[in-house]
């Protein structure tokens, strides 16, 4: 399917967590569970996103398959909402993570 | 620390094979996700936004090196490397895989540890005072109390399906450092001046979206009759609580529906029956039970001597961090040789009540080696070694030092509590550890923590309030207003003896101006109170929240002057 051409348009990917792993996934083009967002199909039309949601959050290994608004921006795909940011990025937490580096190993 | 008999290592095992069988069920499409949820919730698993999150029980917060190593064990293998101690005194792990779970709650079971009822609708960890067994100022060792509680109600069949979550804390102490004013029962063990051991009971109190200071339901209820008394409480909430609505389900709302007075009528008529019918607990069982926990034989160490005492003091006046480390880490035990060492989680920078696998590791061998084999964890999100003889506090503070475990800060503005907040958990509206880090810096930077004084800064990142804002001295809770953080603050909360919630200051602020505001407070408090010994709680209790306002809305100033002065 064709992405939206143009920067900063809004179009919606269906998200959920994976059963097995817990990991944030998102649908692809190919009817699969894929962890990057960059990655994930995009709609321009939420009822067709719905739709597809409707058939496959019982068909694939995934739990909470839901809608989200994501953006391009300057080529890359953002997902609009903090939480939803979150999740493809991974946790804000940061400044720590030189205790938990130094740590590693040991 | 309770042992485990062959009863309750069976237990243990057989409800893992049970557990085992649904994991498998669901990953084989037998279960819906809707049939799961109840039944991983009462095993301890969530699933957060990254990840499935395990909540490992502490019971009332204590462990042993063998059972802190079999976790670091699990942080290595299962997980990130780090575990997150809780406000609850239990430990969660952020990042498990659905598949691996039977296999880490086996791995649990050898140590005799497990993660029944952390979650779902049924009786929670109950928890103490972290310096149990170890304070000169408690009645008698609490946790005899909360682990006749815990074996009560694990497993009970009729409070498996309560109303809402039930929460139960155990204080043995007129300090209460076991928050029991928030709790859905808060029970303090107290004895009459004749020497009669007995309970005063607290209902109906809690944090979250509707925050209470518990009531006084009992003055005092002899120690012999508590089970009847804590099973007419759960059965009249099990059968009145309310089941339409999930944020109106816990027993501090059937309480205000009807009134205290009707609650206490329904439910000691309920005790009068059950009186009648049941003789009560086995009290050969208590008896055991206290065995466990008579503590270390602290006649049987050598006398801290003078010597020692001066190459203490002598290692103080040439090292100011290890001076500042004794001030504020190290409380005074019940035996004059050894000390309560409190270590803070909560280094600068770092996400409040997190730890390492290898910090964890330093912490079990502390334990073992100086420690009696015990360590607690607090509601606070720190870590107690409640038995240090006075002789090893140099080796320990190296060992800590070299781990980044021996920041001074216990007590203090950094020594914050956090929850998880919206980088983790999937009901948080608004970032919380960033901003717990943030302040922590900041406070690093300024130097003044200990002019300061005691100060308890308190973060949730959402309205259940599980970072406890509501009795913050000062309270953050985050919000989502259209889609952006927002910070609400509050002044003025106490969890302990003189339980208060917090007062909203006004509006709220974005996480960048909420640092600023932060030291707008402080600097109210600094340059008003009468003297370094007006503690910021003191001060507060003294002026209000008029000043606070007024410096942190500054364009409300003309209307509140005149308060203003007569405040300060």
């Amino acid at each position: 399917m064709k992405e939206p051409s143009s920067n900063n348009s809004t179009s919606y990917v269906l998200t959920g967590n994976d059963l097995f792993s817990g990991d944030v996934v998102y649908l692809n083009r190919n009817g699969r569970l894929v962890r990057f967002l960059h990655k994930a199909r995009l709609w321009p039309d939420a009822t067709k996103a719905e739709h597809a949601q409707k058939l496959m959050s019982s068909e694939l290994p995934v739990i909470d398959l839901h809608l989200i608004k994501v953006s391009k921006n300057n080529g890359r795909l953002h997902a609009d909402s903090l939480r939803e940011h979150i999740r493809a990025n991974g946790p804000s937490v940061n400044a720590s993570s030189r205790i938990y580096q130094s740590h590693k190993g040991k | 620390m309770y042992l485990y008999n062959d009863f309750d290592k069976q237990y243990l095992l057989q409800r893992i094979a049970e557990f085992r069988a649904q994991v498998q069920r669901r990953i084989d499409g037998v279960l819906s996700e809707e049939e799961f949820k109840p039944l991983r919730l009462q095993n301890g698993l969530y699933l957060q936004l990254h990840a499935y999150m395990l909540r490992v029980a502490i019971p009332y917060g204590t462990l042993n090196s063998r059972q802190m190593r079999q976790l670091t064990d699990i942080a290595d293998h299962f997980d990130k490397g780090y575990g997150h101690f809780t406000t609850r005194q239990n430990i969660q792990f952020n990042w498990i895989a659905l598949s691996d779970v039977a296999d880490i709650l086996e791995k649990l079971a050898e140590v005799d540890m497990h993660a029944i009822q952390t979650s779902g609708n049924c009786i929670r960890n109950v928890t103490t005072d972290h310096f149990a067994g170890a304070h000169a100022d408690e009645v008698a060792d609490p946790r005899i109390t909360a682990e006749l509680l815990r074996q009560w109600s694990t497993g009970h069949p009729e409070y498996a399906f309560l109303p809402r979550k039930f929460k139960i804390a155990v204080t043995a102490s007129q300090n209460d450092r076991a928050v029991t004013a928030f709790h859905d029962i808060g029970l303090q063990l107290i004895a009459t001046t004749a020497g009669q051991r007995g309970y005063r009971i607290f209902v109906g109190g809690g944090l979250g979206r509707t925050p209470r200071i518990g009531r006084e339901l009992r003055a005092f209820l002899p120690e012999d009759d508590l089970f009847h008394y804590l099973d007419a409480i759960m059965s009249v909430y099990n059968r009145m609580g309310r089941r339409d609505n999930k944020y109106k389900a816990r027993i501090k709302i059937l309480i205000d529906e009807w009134g205290l007075d009707e609650a206490r009528e329904q439910i000691e008529a309920d005790f009068q029956l059950r009186k009648e019918k049941w003789p009560g607990f086995n009290k050969k069982l208590k008896d055991q039970i206290a065995q466990n926990f008579k503590g270390p034989d602290f006649t049987a160490a050598d006398d801290f001597n003078q010597s020692q005492e001066n190459a203490l003091v002598s290692a103080s006046q040439s090292n100011p961090a290890f001076a500042r480390f004794l001030d504020q880490n190290i409380t005074k035990h019940k035996d004059k040789n050894h000390v309560i060492l409190s270590i803070s989680l909560k280094a600068y920078g770092a996400p409040p009540g997190d730890a390492t696998s290898f910090q964890m590791r330093v912490l079990a061998d502390i334990a073992q080696e100086f420690g009696y084999d015990e360590l607690r964890v607090s509601h606070e999100q720190n870590i107690i070694l409640p038995h240090i003889h006075k002789s090893h506090l140099q080796e320990i503070y190296q060992r800590l030092v070299a781990a980044q475990l021996a920041t001074a800060n216990i007590g203090l503005a950094s020594d914050i509590i956090a929850c998880p907040g919206l980088d983790y958990c999937a009901l948080a509206t608004a970032r919380s550890i960033p901003i717990a880090q943030a302040l922590s810096e900041r406070f690093e930077q300024r130097r003044a923590e200990q002019d300061i004084g005691p100060l308890k800064i308190k973060i949730s990142g959402c309205i259940n309030a599980c970072g406890h804002h509501h009795v913050g001295h000062i309270g953050i809770l985050g919000l989502d207003r259209a889609g952006v953080e927002n910070y609400q603050i509050t002044i003025g909360g106490d969890g302990a003896t003189d339980a208060m919630l917090g007062t909203r200051t006004g509006p709220g602020f974005s996480a960048d101006a909420l640092l600023d505001a932060i030291d707008t407070i402080i600097d109210v408090y600094l340059a008003n109170r009468t003297d370094k010994k007006e503690t910021f709680m003191a001060f507060f209790k003294r002026v209000g929240i008029t000043p606070f306002k007024a410096a942190l809305y500054p364009e409300d100033t003309h209307l509140l002057s005149a308060k203003l002065q007569a405040a300060i």
